[in-house]
């Protein structure tokens, strides 16, 4: 089955009307920054820099939640909440790759590595994400709605973050284990990337608009079946992807020793001489570029490529399959949900 | 012999109820995280266990602008006491991995606790990120009226967002070219006095209905005791030999922190002791050096200079005072004991 691109059409026209908006609001805690003291310019314009760039799915996300629950286009406000969820998630990836030690995101350097190198450039990095948290909490508590609002809106981010940092807890104690298997790689999608990632963003968006508890837990299913597609694929990319179209590495998931669901499958079916060429490289930062293309070809041969395609799939078809159940929902929106999540199995960026 | 003050008083009456909310708090927090599976379990224990001892500043304050609005305590405005305590877990533990503190309190900080190296990094900023996202969870699940929580969520946010401003400039401060008093002076408003004083004040106050317009007042109020206080522990770090419950021995003077005393220091010291204090400052090898640098901040009037900003900042608290709204005359003697009392902190 071919995506139509319907899904990409509708992030490109919420993207036109974000990114101005985007820009005000970094150039607005750039100058609320600055109020102290000028130094703070050069650090802010920096942390601007690395939100340049991203693919705006979440934004998208959380007008099509309203859009869904409204059968009305999101108005000014919704894109502004969209606005502060790209920022935080500006800010949570330069946390995230902190602990990944990743140098290049979105084509260019990682937050910390724009910065000075060594501990002050980390402090530097580790605070401007940070504020980058705050100013989207802020953004999100100023909106033009009415206080009611605000705080049902709130309510949904937060709580949604919570989930997402528990989840990124549970990942990064998922690293420093010994072995883990393939449930435990997919608890750490469900928690953290699929809810964040998808079904938070739409729930936002739609609580903005009212909509029943019900209304949101009927769409949860399909939401978190497709957030998970998002990140299957997404950790297929951090192997296989072109970095020139991820504009981001492909070898650190195999440096940092990430646990996925590729690496759960060779974890549990890999013998002998994969299983130690398995141990010795996987996790390994001193591997050579030749020892991290051993491994790509590792997970070729031994079928964890070919499984986790198979269960990106899998998780695809039930959320096509929960996507017909949901009542209340307009054929248009069904359409472009169905056609998000075929974008996010057959991405390549 | 601590002598009795109002402010005393009020604390010491309301810190049995701050402990049982945080006891609260605390196993909300646990079973959140242990929901995901029982492997995170020993990360959320080292987490909450920051939630030990303290003198509950914040958590005291927030009760305090609370109740000098609306004359008596709600249950709720507890859970949001306890919050601030949590969210303050959080940013110490990163404030101490920024200081390369490896204890507090004499016993090691989150990250060493979690794993020191980067492993315990990793866990350390995870967790502070949880108490962040948690803090704002809690305040948007009160059952307060929205018009109060919208306004007490985006104060709550500003306060941070002004917190990590003048965090960044503490970073930056020591190397910078530019240094000048009234650039410390604002770092120290930025990163001490909001979040320590005006932040939890305020919040409370917003949340049993204070309209924002008279709120100006509490804030002008909040940051000039709050700056007064950080000068006034500034000074501390100086002049005490014995460490004190949660700091290092002249721990700023290891470090080289970018406080108003080193600023009036660079600023009006002779040239033989501008370069001696350059030397030394944050590199001190033996004892003598603390004594040294003593002498230089004294001699060049940067310790006069710092009481003399201190009385200033006494006198801004006292005028914003005078424009503030309060339930009873009980709450106008504590804040008016609170400006008095800074110089005995």
């Amino acid at each position: 089955m071919m995506h139509q691109d319907i899904f990409k059409s509708y992030i490109k026209a919420v993207v036109r009307q974000l990114e101005p908006e985007l820009i005000h609001s970094l150039e607005e805690l750039t100058a609320t920054a600055a109020q102290p003291s000028s130094l703070t310019t050069p650090l802010l314009d920096r942390f601007s820099l690395v939100n340049a760039g991203g693919k705006r799915v979440r934004s998208a996300l959380v007008a099509l939640g309203w859009e869904i629950a409204t059968n009305s286009p999101a108005p000014l406000p919704l894109i502004k909440a969209g606005v502060a969820y790209e920022i935080v998630q500006t800010a949570i990836l330069a946390h995230d790759d902190m602990m990944d030690r990743s140098e290049l995101r979105r084509g260019m350097p990682t937050l910390e590595y724009q910065l000075e190198s060594g501990h002050r450039g980390r402090s530097l990095a580790l605070v401007l994400a940070d504020m980058g948290y705050f100013w989207g909490f802020q953004s999100l508590s100023e909106l033009d709605l009415s206080p009611e609002v605000i705080v049902q809106g709130m309510r949904s981010f937060a709580s949604g973050m919570v989930k997402t940092g528990i989840g990124q807890l549970y990942d990064v104690e998922l690293t420093f284990r010994t072995s883990f298997t393939e449930a435990d790689a997919l608890k750490a999608i469900e928690w953290k990337t699929a809810f964040y990632t998808v079904t938070a963003p739409i729930r936002m968006g739609a609580a903005y608009a009212g909509a029943s508890k019900e209304f949101l837990d009927a769409l949860e299913p399909f939401t978190q079946a497709a957030g998970i597609v998002f990140q299957i694929v997404d950790d297929i990319l951090g192997v296989f992807g072109e970095e020139d179209e991820t504009k981001k590495s492909v070898s650190s998931d195999i440096l940092e020793g990430k646990r996925t669901v590729l690496a759960a499958y060779v974890e549990i079916y890999a013998t002998g001489a994969d299983r130690e060429l398995y141990d010795r490289y996987y996790g390994n930062r001193e591997i050579t570029p030749e020892q991290v293309a051993e491994i790509r070809e590792l997970f070729k041969r031994s079928g964890a490529y070919d499984h986790t395609m198979r269960l990106a799939q899998a998780y695809a078809d039930q959320a096509l399959g929960t996507l017909d159940t949901i009542e209340g929902i307009t054929d248009e929106h069904r359409a472009i949900l169905h056609d998000m999540v075929l974008f996010f199995l057959t991405r390549s960026a | 012999m601590t002598q009795e003050t109002p402010f005393r008083t009020y604390r010491a009456s309301r810190l049995p109820a701050i402990e049982t909310a945080i006891s609260v708090e605390r196993e909300q927090v646990l079973a959140a995280i242990n929901e995901i599976s029982p492997n995170v379990t020993p990360l959320a224990e080292s987490l909450v266990a920051g939630l030990h001892g303290g003198g509950r500043l914040r958590a005291t304050l927030t009760l305090l602008g609370y109740e000098l609005t609306a004359s008596k305590l709600d249950e709720s405005i507890l859970s949001v006491a306890a919050l601030t305590e949590l969210l303050q877990v959080g940013i110490l533990a990163q404030d101490d991995w920024i200081d390369h503190a490896t204890t507090r309190r004499e016993k090691p900080t989150l990250a060493e606790v979690v794993g020191g190296g980067h492993r315990g990094f990793s866990h350390m900023i995870t967790l502070s990120d949880t108490t962040f996202f948690r803090f704002f969870e809690g305040l948007s699940k009160l059952p307060f009226p929205a018009t109060y929580v919208a306004p007490a969520l985006a104060w709550g946010a500003r306060t941070l967002v002004a917190t990590t401003a003048g965090e960044l400039l503490d970073i930056e401060h020591p190397h910078a070219d530019i240094h000048s008093p009234d650039s410390a002076l604002r770092m120290t408003e930025y990163k001490s006095a909001y979040y320590s004083v005006a932040g939890p004040l305020v919040l409370g106050a917003l949340l049993a209905g204070m309209p924002e317009s008279e709120s100006t007042h509490l804030t002008e109020y909040g940051l000039a005791l709050g700056t007064a206080y950080q000068l006034q522990d500034d000074l501390n770090d100086i002049y005490t030999d014995h460490p004190g419950a949660g700091n290092s021995l002249h721990s700023d003077l290891h470090e080289g922190k970018a406080t108003l005393i080193a600023s009036y220091v660079r600023a009006y010291a002779k040239p033989d002791d501008y370069t001696l204090f350059t030397e030394k400052y944050g590199h001190i090898s033996h004892p003598d050096d603390v004594t040294l640098l003593r002498s230089i901040m004294e001699r060049s009037g940067a310790v006069t200079h710092t009481r003399e900003e201190i009385g200033r900042q006494q006198d801004r608290a006292r005028h914003a005072l005078t424009q503030i709204v309060t339930s009873s005359d009980e709450y106008r003697a504590i804040l008016t004991d609170l400006v008095s009392v800074v110089a005995r902190s």
